[in-house]
């Protein structure tokens, strides 16, 4: 709007008619225009008030006045500033074209407000489309890793299980204190399971479960599945029902009676194509006669990934003395309702005690036998607890780097505001008021980031699953759920208000007023500190991330560098399993796997074969109590719990296990044989130190055990058979011959890539028998891959978090600089032309930017160590404040604060004296 | 209480009242809202452009009132304001309030004068 002065308008003189009123106008139309109101609300208000003087200066002539003197008495009413002042707080809360809402003084709608400031705060966005670019990039980063790792976390550990009652349902183990058992902790025997049901008086039901893969002959094709045999009360405690046919009755737990299953619904769709007719048709499971009776509901699949479930059955021989040492049994229960965990423990001791009582003749007083109650949800996700958490902590301080740096932004931008900023003050807006306004605009922003970081996070997500399918329970579950949605939202507006708090800090640090009298901005003292305390504590953030990414990597090689006791590369394994039903006779079983050994052994690219019945690293293992015949150890201890595998001639020499002492079993080794062991270098120390254990013996079972003695033939490396991280127990090795195994995994040493040759020896399989399905058919480098994989995950996603930090802080670090070095360009160009070389000039920039750089890292140190003591489960063979990893990741920040300082210095440098002087 | 505030906020408090009033019965102009005022409390009362256009404005924000413009044939155009439901509602508590407050102040004044006698 042009300004008007009052020379615009024709000096009012006495003669003339007043009328029309357009005089008036005139007049009026002066007095409002400091008002700067919208064009056509001013014409309103003008016209009203020149009628209202209109109306009185024709009254007062009425009256008897002159004209002259009804003129000045009538506008005399105008001059009162009262006028202005009252219009401008009414006037300038509702006219169209707001430009600067909270102008108005007086509390008003708060709706009415937050719908301006929305409308404000966008204008302001799209007025600044850079700004608000890195802004919402840098939250969407932030947010759409929070919302990825939440929603696994979600997924994972927060939703229940889909069973009715869930927070009832406890998994119940035994528990062999001091034979290293990881927590003590064993699986239940069938005499334990018997116990169990007869003693306690807590649960409404148990189930027994005993899982294992099984050979299924599906449309002609053998075919290995994941079944299990359960007791038929699963169903019932679970609270499933069949989806077609039915579930099992207690009938079908009788030995005799166990010949039906049921199917997993997608199993039933993958193998029989849905068909409604396979209830009632008959499956041969091990080449065993099955008939189908039912089909479970989609998603149900207890234990994980069951195909194919069988009843349960103990026969006689199950249940007897001898086999109460034979703990190979999960165990499921469900509480009573009206109990607590805490009651249910207190029973379940007792039952322990008297289980103590009642079977003296088997070794529980020695090893402080008890009973373990473990709730289900726990123990589906109990073991990644921990690394989600650290992921979760993480991406939280991801998040509050990200947030640091918007405020940076923010900060700059509100000294670039700050006559904006004044103007709004001098209106009589309450700083109240403006701060709610910049709040409302940064929680927007946030809102935006989140939208941004909700789409991210749809891809990370994504990633994340393909990435931890096989490592995390329940992650394919993942998607972004209501939950994640809710979290999602709050974090936006949670950070939104929290980097939006900056510059409201700023503005009630900073008098506005003081700008508006200068004209022009000036950098401000409190905000350059609070820019600086922002950065400061990115980098501080930053070295907790990297300290605790370097903690995993450092872990992740001590794990790469254990010697896991054999030698993996080129080795290549599958997984063989002979059905009971054809080969029932242990000869059988002896000649194929003799057979098999003899024809891959001559393959050309083949070293060495052989086969074990459990796989190191493979995820089982089997152990037992064994005598060992010593006088180095007190009777007491020398019947230890042992970890032992059959194992063919040739496995040794295809794993790459050295041979210490004695020799490998050969052909000799055989049923008729000498019973002869292998035993590992542990056990040979742990019970023969400093002697030659060749020609000591030990036997299966307590020393009242009537199984034969064996006698050591030779002495290996200890092998890491259950994880890489922990040496095993004591371990030895029977040959294959004289306890045979139908299921072994074949292990191949190759000469050249070990999966060049899996078809070759596949073949040789089939030609044995074509209906023997091959599995599991995987390098050894890659089962151990596999084992370490969870860490490997965990190790990922906290070094792409750090690598996150490093950027969002770098970009920090940078920003300040820049930032300061502008400020600084007149002081500079003063020092130059005073004669100061570049070379000062880059100390003077460096020397602030790392003096900033090292403050942050002190403090960060200082965090590093009190956080990173919270991933000591996550840790191995590396002390929390592990000096190599808080040094590279100290040095690590450093290198990249200088590179984010040197740029900005460096143009410093290339200030023109004369250029910057003239504008002083 | 400082007395000139006390004075300012009575009078601040009671034009709302006053113009609530006024037009309860009809629509009226600005203009003859301040005569009426002035003319029913015999000149005690008074309001000129500068106070009585902003407090109507500020009525119309809250939505108390709604101004229309009108032409009467032969007349000039017209600002009339005319009271809304929200309004009128505010009129019926502000006068039971005020009712209130004057009964108030005169049995503790008249009772003052009483004991003073």
């Amino acid at each position: 709007m042009p300004e008007r002065s009052r020379s615009d308008y024709p000096v009012l003189r006495a003669e003339r008619r007043w009328s029309d009123g357009a005089p008036w106008k005139g007049e009026i139309a002066t007095r409002l225009s400091d008002l700067k109101l919208a064009p056509a609300r001013e014409a309103e208000i003008v016209e009203e008030l020149s009628q209202h003087l209109e109306d009185r200066y024709r009254e007062l002539l009425s009256a008897g006045d002159a004209e002259t003197d009804a003129r000045r008495m009538a506008l005399e009413d105008l001059d009162d500033p009262k006028l202005v002042q009252e219009l401008r707080q009414v006037e300038n809360r509702v006219s169209i074209e707001l430009l600067v809402p909270g102008a108005g003084g007086e509390k008003e709608n708060l709706m009415t407000d937050l719908g301006q400031d929305v409308h404000y705060g966008l204008r302001m966005m799209f007025k600044d489309p850079g700004f608000t670019a890195v802004a919402v990039l840098t939250l969407a980063l932030g947010i759409g890793a929070n919302t990825a790792i939440f929603s696994v976390l979600d997924a994972v550990l927060l939703r229940p299980l889909p069973y009715p009652e869930q927070q009832n349902l406890v998994k119940v183990w035994t528990r062999f204190t001091g034979i290293g058992l990881p927590n003590d902790q064993n699986w239940v025997s069938p005499p334990e399971f018997r116990d169990f049901q007869h003693l306690n008086k807590s649960f409404s039901d148990l189930a027994a479960i005993s899982t294992g893969t099984f050979n299924l002959g599906v449309k002609g094709s053998p075919e290995r599945v994941i079944g299990a045999a359960v007791s038929p009360s699963l169903f019932r405690i679970l609270g499933a029902q069949a989806v077609l046919g039915r579930t099992f009755t207690d009938e079908e737990a009788e030995p005799g009676h166990d010949h039906e299953a049921i199917l997993s619904y997608a199993f039933w769709q993958r193998a029989f194509g849905g068909d409604r007719s396979v209830v009632g048709s008959t499956l041969r499971v091990d080449a065993v006669p099955y008939t189908v009776v039912g089909v479970m509901p989609p998603g149900f699949e207890y234990p994980p990934e069951t195909q194919i479930w069988g009843p349960l059955a103990f026969s006689p021989s199950n249940l007897t003395p001898d086999s109460r040492g034979g703990h190979g049994l999960e165990v499921l229960a469900r509480i009573k309702p009206v109990l607590s965990l805490a009651q249910t423990k207190t029973d379940m001791d007792r039952v322990g005690k008297t289980m103590i009582e009642q079977n003296r003749d088997y070794p529980y007083e020695k090893y402080g036998f008890g009973i373990i109650l473990n709730p289900l949800l726990e123990e589906t996700v109990g073991d990644v607890k921990a690394s989600l958490w650290v992921l979760m902590a993480a991406v939280g301080l991801v998040l509050l780097i990200a947030c640091a740096n918007v405020a940076n932004l923010l900060l700059v931008r509100a000294s670039g505001r700050q006559k904006e900023t004044a103007v709004r003050v001098a209106l009589g807006a309450s700083p109240g008021r403006l701060a709610r306004q910049l709040l409302t605009e940064s929680a927007l922003l946030g809102l935006i980031g989140g939208i941004a970081g909700l789409i991210l996070s749809h891809w990370v997500l994504k990633g994340l699953v393909t990435l931890s399918a096989e490592s995390l329970p329940r992650v394919v579950q993942t998607g972004i759920s209501g939950p994640a949605l809710a979290f999602t939202l709050i974090v936006s507006l949670g950070t939104g208000i929290l980097f939006g708090l900056a510059p409201v800090v700023h503005l009630r640090r900073e008098g506005s007023y003081d700008v508006l009298k200068s004209g022009r901005s000036t950098p401000g003292g409190a905000s350059n500190h609070l820019r600086r305390a922002l950065v400061l504590s990115e980098i501080a953030l930053s070295l907790v991330l990297l300290a605790g990414a370097g903690l995993l990597l450092r872990s992740f090689a001590q794990i790469l560098k254990v010697d896991p006791g054999f030698r993996p590369e080129g080795v290549l394994t599958m997984r063989l399993s002979l059905p009971d039903a054809k080969y029932s006779q242990p000869q059988q079983v002896r000649e194929f796997f003799h057979n098999l050994i003899d024809h891959v052994q001559i393959l050309p690219g083949v070293e060495a074969a052989g086969a074990i019945n459990l796989l190191p690293l493979g995820g089982l293992s089997g152990s037992g109590t064994t005598t060992v015949d010593t006088e180095s150890v007190p009777p007491a201890d020398r019947t230890p719990e042992v970890d032992y595998r059959g194992v063919t001639p040739g496995y040794f020499q295809a794993m790459g296990i050295p041979l210490l002492r004695g020799r490998f079993f050969n052909e000799g080794d055989s049923d008729t044989g000498a019973r002869v062991v292998i035993i590992d270098d542990t056990l040979a120390q742990a019970y023969w130190p400093n002697q030659d254990p060749i020609g000591r013996r030990l036997h299966f079972g307590d020393s009242k055990s009537s199984g034969p003695w064996m006698t050591v033939v030779g002495e290996v490396k200890h092998v890491h058979y259950r994880t890489l991280e922990a040496r095993s127990r004591t371990e030895f090795y029977w040959p294959q011959d004289q306890n045979p195994s139908g299921t072994m995994s074949v292990v191949v040493r190759t000469s050249g890539n070990p999966m060049s040759l899996a078809p070759t020896i596949e073949k040789e399989v089939s030609a044995l028998d074509p209906e023997l399905p091959v599995f599991q058919v995987r390098s050894m480098t890659e089962v151990m891959g596999e084992s370490v994989a969870r860490r490997r995950l965990a190790l990922i996603l906290l070094a792409v978090f750090a690598a996150l930090a490093l950027l969002l802080a770098s970009i920090g670090i940078y920003g300040v600089t820049s930032y300061t070095v502008t400020q600084r360009q007149p002081e500079i160009g003063l020092r130059m032309a005073l004669g100061a070389r570049r070379i000062q000039v880059l100390k003077l920039v460096l020397r602030q930017g790392m003096l900033l750089t090292m403050a942050g890292l002190g403090i960060g140190l200082v965090a590093a160590l009190v956080s990173t003591r919270l991933m000591g489960s996550l840790l191995f063979a590396v002390r929390p404040a592990d000096p190599l990893a808080l040094a590279g990741a100290v040095m690590l920040l450093m290198l990249v604060a200088l590179l984010a300082i040197l740029v900005p210095a460096g143009r410093a440098t290339k200030v023109d004296p004369v250029v910057t002087l003239r504008y002083e | 209480m400082d007395p000139q505030l006390f004075d300012r906020e009575l009078k601040k408090g009671s034009a709302e009242l006053l113009i609530l009033s006024l037009l309860e019965a009809r629509p009226r102009h600005g203009y003859e809202i301040s005569k009426l005022i002035e003319q029913r409390s015999d000149g005690t009362l008074r309001f000129h452009v500068a106070s009585l256009y902003p407090l109507l404005y500020r009525l119309e924000k809250r939505g108390w009132l709604q101004g229309r413009w009108v032409e009467k044939s032969g007349q000039r155009r017209r600002r009339y304001y005319r009271l809304t439901a929200p309004g009128r509602a505010v009129l019926t508590s502000q006068r039971h309030g005020w009712q209130t407050f004057v009964r108030a102040v005169n049995a503790i004044a008249s009772v003052a004068a009483e004991a003073e006698r």
